[in-house]
């Protein structure tokens, strides 16, 4: 059996007792052939900045300093420049957008605690959030499904795919640059510890599989993007194009569900320059998955969540702080695109949430839980109890084709 | 090989050694250690509660000021204040790499995790760090009631946990606006995570009543406050005793974590917790009950806990089941490479980052930001993923090339590893290396360095 055939056969941390590297294997095809892929935008993206409502007539005068969209979507929204290179996908009916939406959390508009709830799938009351992700619990309700079905992408932990089942962890920033000689020496010193050595196989194979982006060890470079880590300002990462090639060449093989995140959402200054280049790593990211996914960009769903919106009003810095009401963003062959979906509140006074934010009108968590099922073919009643806490999945938006 | 008493003292209890061997320990007494705060401590102390208020304080002001001069003088102090808390943060990996009170290290790093506190935000990046220096050093080796006392008064746990906006319904504030009111998260972490445990037989009620107990609790630019009009009047039955009465006072709290620090409910968590943690999730039970006696016996003194743990057995039986936590690793091979404190704490921003911050990040260990007030996993498995892996065998070998230097890489082997761990695969594998510094590499990233 070659060194590929081994480690797809393996489960990571799994004891070298139970390899089936002396005993022939027949690896279980996948449970399912869709493919779902949850980006996570940590720092709140202003919703109402990408899929503008340039048909509201209160919008323009919130906003006075800021641009408007160029690019009409349905005579109401409008698409912001920087997702200009995803109309293509628009106007083959593979991109979406929901409309005021939020999670259930209201209150303190903190980004710790909004992630958390965001992936926790956590229902609102914040003594009862789960400590697991949700698509960690969803990995429980897929008959079949181990280490070699998921993927958590990235180097920050993603509570998102946290939990008791299984996944992979990997993300070619984690690719070492060591010449073989020397890899060679490095695995044999793994050789007889049974927790090491298939992870340390699985880290060298995936090594030669991805290619490293080096991010600038000199100066200002390095300083600029290990600042962007610890805080949410808005400096992109180069990682996400190669993150997103990844997880598209993962998805390919075994993979079928994967998740990471895009950071640099928190424009609270200067939101025209920084917001476009967030919008920018986001369009590169979805275009990249589309290109790698090829024909299995038919089956695959893009879902791309925040942890809440932003304020309607512009701040006294051309930015926006932190508010409630935001969107999601659809992409995949297999999604109902060529529309915003979504209840639209209204942006008049009396129409807003505490005078400040855009209202939601729906509860992400439900849009998100009709995706499952109809993506997945998840139970409505397990997703309402086992996944997504306190849920009402109401009716059906129909954004899955 | 069975590792020796000698190596289980330094690797299973301590930061590993350094590059001459093994340090001394007077009158072999182990425990003694955490009583006794090493030198080190003082001169790499954090950056004091008071003055960090302060300077969070000056950064709001000064944030008001939006003209493009303002912006630039504010960019410029806050880069200050990060610089200081990174300085603050890599101090504690600074004085474990250097001090040879190893155990006194590790039991930092333990009750750091026990009492997590996670460094999101400015206030909390500070305090963390300070509630270290300042809430759980000093008690190492003393009460633990004196220890959970002053963590819960701390301004990064009331700040981390919502108690310092927290008002009591029935209070003076509480009567006047109707919007503030009780917040549960402190009362149920220190329940459950601090002292008794998940399963250590307290209710919800418990958790509201002692919510009320602890209104009153905050701090302002002197430190820990507490105010009386906030705080809730009447008394609060918890674990089924009743404190306070129409006025309260601080010493209705005092009286409440004296109490719960002795409940042999806590005497068993905590001792099944350093269990875990030294020996492993294997650890038998009659070590736990040994531990636990002990703690109850000395009325919570942890000299006495830790001196139990240290009597016992299972304590020196090999197999080293455990796997380094990446702050350890980093700090025992700072250690075996006999790079010293003011080296570590000396290094410029960049290479802050590039020796110790990013690496931590990706192993998986970003510093004093664990994920919640549970702290860092203890199992194993949670360590050992494939980019965790790659993140501890890639910063091995930069570290290897900027320090390994000129030193002959067998000899770093048995010096760091003892000679009982080293064995004779990993010599040989040494043996084969192209030159120093991979040979020094090799042994970093060997299981054997890894596990503890």
């Amino acid at each position: 059996m070659d060194r590929r055939s081994f480690l797809r056969s393996s489960l990571v941390g799994c004891s070298l007792a139970a390899h089936p590297v002396f005993t022939p294997v027949v690896f279980a095809s996948a449970p399912t052939d869709s493919r779902l892929v949850v980006l996570v935008l940590r720092g709140a993206m202003d919703g109402l900045d990408a899929i503008q409502p340039l048909g509201d007539p209160h919008f323009r005068a919130l906003r006075p300093r800021f641009e408007a969209a160029p690019h009409d979507l349905d005579g109401f929204f409008s698409l912001h420049g920087a997702l200009g290179g995803l109309l293509p996908l628009w106007r083959r009916r593979e991109l979406a957008f929901v409309h005021a939406v939020s999670t259930p959390y209201r209150g303190r508009r903190s980004h710790f605690e909004g992630q958390d709830i965001l992936e926790t799938g956590a229902g609102g009351a914040k003594g009862d959030m789960p400590r697991d992700g949700w698509l960690n619990r969803v990995l429980g309700l897929i008959p079949d499904s181990n280490a070699r079905f998921a993927l958590a992408a990235g180097h920050e932990n993603l509570l998102l795919l946290d939990g008791q089942q299984p996944k992979s962890v990997w993300t070619p920033a984690a690719a070492m640059a060591i010449n073989p000689e020397l890899s060679r020496l490095m695995r044999a010193a793994y050789e007889d510890d049974p927790l090491f050595h298939p992870v340390a196989e699985e880290a060298f194979l995936l090594s030669e599989e991805s290619a490293r982006e080096p991010i600038a060890m000199t100066g200002r470079g390095t300083m600029a993007e290990m600042d962007r880590i610890s805080s949410m300002q808005p400096i992109v990462t180069r990682d996400t194009v190669s993150l997103a090639r990844f997880v598209a060449k993962q998805m390919r093989n075994d993979i079928r569900i994967a998740a990471f995140s895009i950071s640099g959402w928190d424009t609270h200054r200067y939101q025209a320059k920084n917001i476009g280049k967030a919008l920018g790593s986001l369009s590169e990211a979805i275009t990249t998955l589309h290109a790698g996914l090829g024909d299995v960009w038919n089956k695959t769903v893009i879902v791309a969540v925040t942890e809440f919106g932003r304020t309607v009003r512009e701040n006294g810095t051309g930015g926006t702080d932190h508010g409630t009401g935001g969107a999601m963003i659809y992409a995949g062959g297999a999604v109902n695109g060529g529309r915003v979906y979504g209840e639209w509140p209204g942006l008049g006074s009396g129409q807003l949430y505490r005078d400040r934010d855009l209202l939601p009108t729906r509860d992400m968590r439900s849009v998100l839980a009709w995706t499952l099922r109809d993506h997945l073919s998840l139970k409505a009643g397990a997703l309402e109890r086992a996944v997504f806490p306190d849920l009402d999945m109401g009716n059906n938006l129909q954004i899955i084709a | 090989m069975t590792p020796t008493h000698d190596t289980l003292a330094h690797i299973r209890f301590g930061m590993g050694y350094g590059p001459r061997g093994p340090a001394v320990f007077p009158g072999d007494d182990l425990a003694a250690q955490a009583r006794r705060p090493h030198p080190l401590e003082a001169r790499y102390a954090p950056t004091d509660e008071r003055i960090a208020y302060d300077l969070l304080e000056r950064l709001r002001v000064m944030r008001q000021d939006t003209s493009p001069l303002g912006e630039r003088e504010t960019a410029q102090f806050l880069a200050s204040i990060k610089d200081r808390i990174a300085s603050d943060q890599i101090s504690t990996i600074a004085i474990a790499a250097e001090s040879d009170q190893g155990l006194r290290e590790r039991l930092a790093f333990f009750w750091a995790s026990h009492f997590a506190v996670s460094g999101k935000g400015l206030k909390l990046s500070f305090g963390a760090a300070a509630l270290v220096h300042n809430a759980i050093r000093p008690h190492i080796g003393g009460r633990f009631a004196d220890m959970l006392n002053a963590v819960v008064k701390h301004p990064a746990m009331l700040y981390y946990l919502d108690q310092y906006s927290a008002v009591g319904p029935n209070s003076v504030i509480g009567r006047m606006k109707s919007r503030r009111g009780l917040n549960e998260n402190l009362a149920r972490e220190v329940l459950e995570l601090h002292a008794l445990g998940v399963r250590g037989g307290f209710m919800q009620g418990d958790v509201q009543e002692l919510a009320k107990l602890f209104t009153g609790m905050q701090f302002g630019e002197d430190g820990f406050e507490f105010a009386l009009t906030k705080a809730e009047p009447g008394g609060k039955t918890v674990l089924g005793k009743t404190y306070g009465g129409l006025i309260p006072s601080e010493n209705d709290i005092d009286g409440f974590i004296e109490d719960v620090a002795l409940h042999p409910q806590t005497a068993r968590h905590l001792a099944r917790k350093l269990a875990i943690h030294f020996i492993g999730t294997h650890a038998p039970k009659d070590l736990t009950v040994h531990v636990a006696a002990a703690y109850s016996r000395s009325y919570g003194d942890l000299t006495a806990t830790y001196r139990a743990l240290l009597e016992h057995p299972t304590s020196w039986r090999g197999g080293l089941l455990k796997v380094k936590t990446p702050v350890h690793y980093i700090a025992s091979t700072f250690r075996a490479l006999g790079v010293k404190a003011d080296i570590i704490v000396g290094l410029d921003a960049v290479e802050r980052q590039r020796q110790v911050f990013q690496p931590l990040r990706e192993m998986g260990q970003p510093l004093f930001r664990p994920q919640g007030p549970d702290g860092w996993p203890e199992d194993p498995e949670a360590w050992v993923t494939p980019p965790a892996l790659a993140g501890r065998i890639e910063w091995a070998r930069r570290i290897s090339r900027h320090y390994g230097g000129a030193r002959d890489p067998l000899l770093f082997a048995q010096n760091a590893l003892g000679e009982d761990l080293l064995s004779p695969r990993l010599a040989a594998l040494i043996g084969k290396a192209p030159s120093e510094d991979t040979g020094v590499a090799l042994t970093l990233i060997s299981p054997e360095f890894n596990r503890c």
